[in-house]
C-alpha cells in the first residue's frame, strides 16, 4: 500500500510526538543519571563539580549498598517463590473447577493492589505492632511469644515479603485466571478422552500453555518489586533497624531526601538499572521453555 | 464433577481463610477510625464506647490537620491533567504501532516495552536536575509532566493490546468514504477504544493519587502539595506515638475515592488489564 503525503505526515506526528517526549523524559534521564553520578550535585547549586568515579568508589566500599542489593534480590526471590505458585494454583483451581463464587474472590483479592501502598503499610503496622499487633495476638492464642516483627533484624525482611505477597497475590491471580481461561476447552476434552486425569491435565496442558504468561509476569515483577518494596520500606521501617530492611531503591531515595547527595543517589540509580537489567535477563534465560502455540 | 469435590472443598476453605486475611486489615482501618486513641490502645478489637462522637472528632481533626479539603482539588487537578497527558500520547503511538502498517512498528513497541522494565527511581535525579535547570521546581507542571510521561509505557502496553482487537475494515471503509487519517482516528477509533482509555486512565489516576515519592522531591509549597504528601506529614508530625484514630480517619478519607472508583469500575479494570496483555 502506497501512502500519500497526508498519510505519511499523520504517521510521523502520531509516532514522533509521543516518542520524542517519552525518550526525552523517561529513557534519557536513565542514561543521564550516569553523568549526574560523576558530579557533586547537591540539589540546589547548579555549579556542578566533576568528581570522577568518587561516588562509585564510595558505593563499592559501602556495606549498606551490598546489604540493600542483597535485600532487593531476596525480596524479589522470596515474594516470587511464595506468590507465584500460590496465585497460579488458585487461578487453576478457581477457573478449572468452576467455583461459582470465583468472581467474588477475584474482586476481593484484586482490591489490595489498587490501594495506595502508604495505607497498606499503615494497616500492616497495626498487624505487626509488638504491643497490640494482630499477629502477636493471634500467635498468643497458640502460646507463641510475640515479636517486634518490623523492629527485629531477623524478621523484618520476612515481614515485608508477607506484605508484598498480600498486596500482589490478587493481581497475579486475576492475571493468571485470564490466562487459564484463554486455553481452548477442546484441549482438555481430548485429554480426557485419552484418559488423562485432572492432575495430568494441569501439568501437561495448563502449566505449559500458561508458561509464557508466568514468564512475562516474572520479568515485569522485577520492576514492581523495586517500586512496591520501596514504598513499603519507606513508610514502615525507613530501611531499619540498622539497615536490615534497606532496599537499593529506598537507599537511593534516602540519599536524595536525607543526605541531599544527588550524585551518590545517581550512582545508586545506575546500579539499580544494572541490577534490574541483569535480574530480568537472568529470569528470562532461566525460565526459557518451548513455546506452545494454540 | 463429583471427583473434584474434595479438592474443591479444600480450595474453598483456603479461599475463605484468605478472604478473612484480606478483609481484617481493612476492617481494622475503618474500626480504628471510629475510636479514640485510648480506646485503641486498650483493645484494638473492641467497638468504641462513643462511636459517633469519636468518629466526628477523628474525621474532623483528620480533615483539618491533613488540609484535605484544600489539597483535594489540587490533587484532582494534577492527577487529572497527568491522566489526559498520558492517555493522549499513549493513544497516538499505540494507534500508530498497531494500525498504520509501519515498517518499524516492532522496534517501536519494543522501545516502549523497555520503559515498563525500568524502575521509575532510576531517572529521578536527572529529572530533578532538569527541573532545576528549567526553573520548574515547585510547579504543578513538572509534577504533571513527571507523572504523565512515567505511565506511558504501561498505557501503551494496555492500549496496543486493545487496538489490535478492532477490525481493520472499519478504517478501510472510512478511508474509502474519504475520511483522512485524522478523522478516522478521532471520530471512529477513539470512541471505540473508550474502554481501554478508561482502564488505563483509572490505573494511572490511582498511581498518581498514591504517589509521594515525586511529590516530595518536586513540590515545596504546602498549597501545591498533594493529599498523599499531606498524609505523610501526618505520620511524621504525630511522631513516635501515632494518634491511630485520627491517622486511620485520614487514611479512610484518602482511600475513599479509590474505593468508590474500584466499586464502580472493578469489572472494567480487571478485564481491561487482562484482555490483551495475557496473550502476546
Amino acid at each position: 500500500m502506497k501512502k500519500n503525503f497526508a498519510s505519511r505526515s499523520f504517521d510521523a506526528v502520531m509516532t514522533g510526538v509521543p516518542t520524542v517526549i517519552y525518550v526525552f523524559f523517561i529513557l534519557l534521564p536513565c542514561i543521564a543519571g550516569l553523568f549526574v553520578s560523576l558530579t557533586d550535585f547537591g540539589g540546589f547549586s547548579l555549579d556542578l563539580k566533576y568528581v570522577g568515579l568518587y561516588h562509585y568508589k564510595k558505593m563499592f566500599n559501602d556495606p549498606v549498598f551490598y546489604k540493600s542489593v542483597w535485600n532487593y534480590i531476596a525480596l524479589y526471590v522470596g515474594t516470587v517463590l511464595i506468590c507465584f505458585p500460590l496465585a497460579l494454583s488458585f487461578a487453576i483451581i478457581l477457573t478449572r473447577n468452576r467455583i461459582k463464587e470465583r468472581n467474588f474472590y477475584r474482586v476481593l483479592f484484586f482490591f489490595p493492589s489498587t490501594v495506595p501502598l502508604m495505607i497498606i503499610s499503615l494497616m500492616w503496622m497495626v498487624v505487626y505492632n509488638p504491643n497490640f499487633g494482630i499477629l502477636n495476638q493471634f500467635l498468643g492464642l497458640f502460646g507463641v511469644p510475640g515479636q517486634a516483627w518490623l523492629g527485629t533484624k531477623d524478621t523484618v525482611m520476612w515481614a515485608i515479603i508477607v506484605m508484598l505477597v498480600w498486596r500482589q497475590f490478587g493481581f497475579y491471580l486475576v492475571f493468571f485466571m485470564a490466562g487459564v481461561n484463554n486455553i481452548p476447552r477442546d484441549l482438555y476434552e481430548s485429554a480426557k478422552i485419552d484418559g488423562a486425569g485432572e492432575i495430568r491435565q494441569t501439568f501437561y496442558i495448563t502449566i505449559p500453555l500458561m508458561w509464557e504468561v508466568v514468564r512475562t509476569s516474572l520479568v515485569f515483577y522485577v520492576q514492581t518489586a523495586c517500586n512496591v518494596g520501596f514504598n513499603i520500606v519507606y513508610i514502615t521501617t525507613r530501611g531499619g533497624p540498622d539497615n536490615a530492611s534497606q532496599l537499593l531503591s529506598s537507599y537511593m531515595y534516602q540519599s536524595i531526601t536525607e543526605q541531599l547527595d544527588y550524585g551518590y543517589a545517581s550512582a545508586l540509580g545506575t546500579a539499580l538499572l544494572v541490577i534490574t537489567t541483569i535480574l530480568a535477563l537472568v529470569v528470562l534465560r532461566s525460565t526459557k521453555r518451548e513455546v506452545y502455540q494454540y | 464433577m463429583k471427583k473434584y469435590s474434595i479438592g474443591t472443598m479444600v480450595a474453598r476453605i483456603f479461599l475463605i481463610l484468605y478472604s478473612i486475611i484480606v478483609i481484617i486489615p481493612f476492617a481494622m482501618l475503618f474500626l480504628t477510625s471510629t475510636k479514640s486513641n485510648a480506646e485503641f490502645y486498650k483493645n484494638i478489637w473492641a467497638f468504641s464506647g462513643d462511636p459517633v462522637g469519636n468518629t466526628i472528632a477523628n474525621y474532623s481533626k483528620a480533615y483539618t490537620d491533613g488540609n484535605i479539603g484544600s489539597s483535594f482539588l489540587n490533587t484532582v487537578f494534577i492527577c487529572g491533567a497527568a491522566v489526559v497527558l498520558t492517555l493522549a500520547l499513549s493513544a497516538m503511538v499505540s494507534y500508530a504501532i498497531t494500525r498504520r502498517r509501519l515498517k518499524r512498528a516492532e522496534s517501536l513497541s519494543f522501545l516502549y516495552l523497555i520503559g515498563l522494565l525500568i524502575p521509575g527511581l532510576v531517572g529521578l535525579t536527572p529529572m530533578f536536575l532538569l527541573a532545576r535547570l528549567l526553573n520548574l521546581l515547585d510547579t504543578r507542571f513538572i509534577l504533571i509532566l513527571s507523572y504523565g510521561t512515567g505511565t506511558i509505557p504501561f498505557c501503551v502496553f494496555v492500549m496496543t493490546a486493545f487496538f489490535r482487537t478492532i477490525p481493520q475494515d472499519l478504517e478501510d471503509s472510512a478511508s474509502i468514504d474519504g475520511a483522512n487519517p485524522w478523522q478516522t482516528f478521532g471520530i471512529i477509533i477513539l470512541p471505540l477504544v473508550k474502554p481501554a482509555l478508561i482502564t488505563a486512565g483509572i490505573f494511572c489516576f490511582l498511581d498518581y493519587w498514591s504517589d509521594y515519592m515525586r511529590g516530595l522531591l518536586f513540590i515545596i509549597s504546602p498549597e501545591k502539595s498533594t493529599i498523599s504528601m499531606r498524609m505523610l506529614k501526618f505520620r511524621v508530625v504525630s511522631g513516635f506515638k501515632i494518634d491511630w484514630g485520627v491517622t486511620m480517619a485520614a487514611s479512610v478519607l484518602f482511600i475513599l475515592p479509590v474505593l468508590i472508583i474500584y466499586a464502580i469500575f472493578q469489572r472494567q479494570l480487571i478485564s481491561g488489564l487482562t484482555a490483551g496483555s495475557v496473550k502476546g
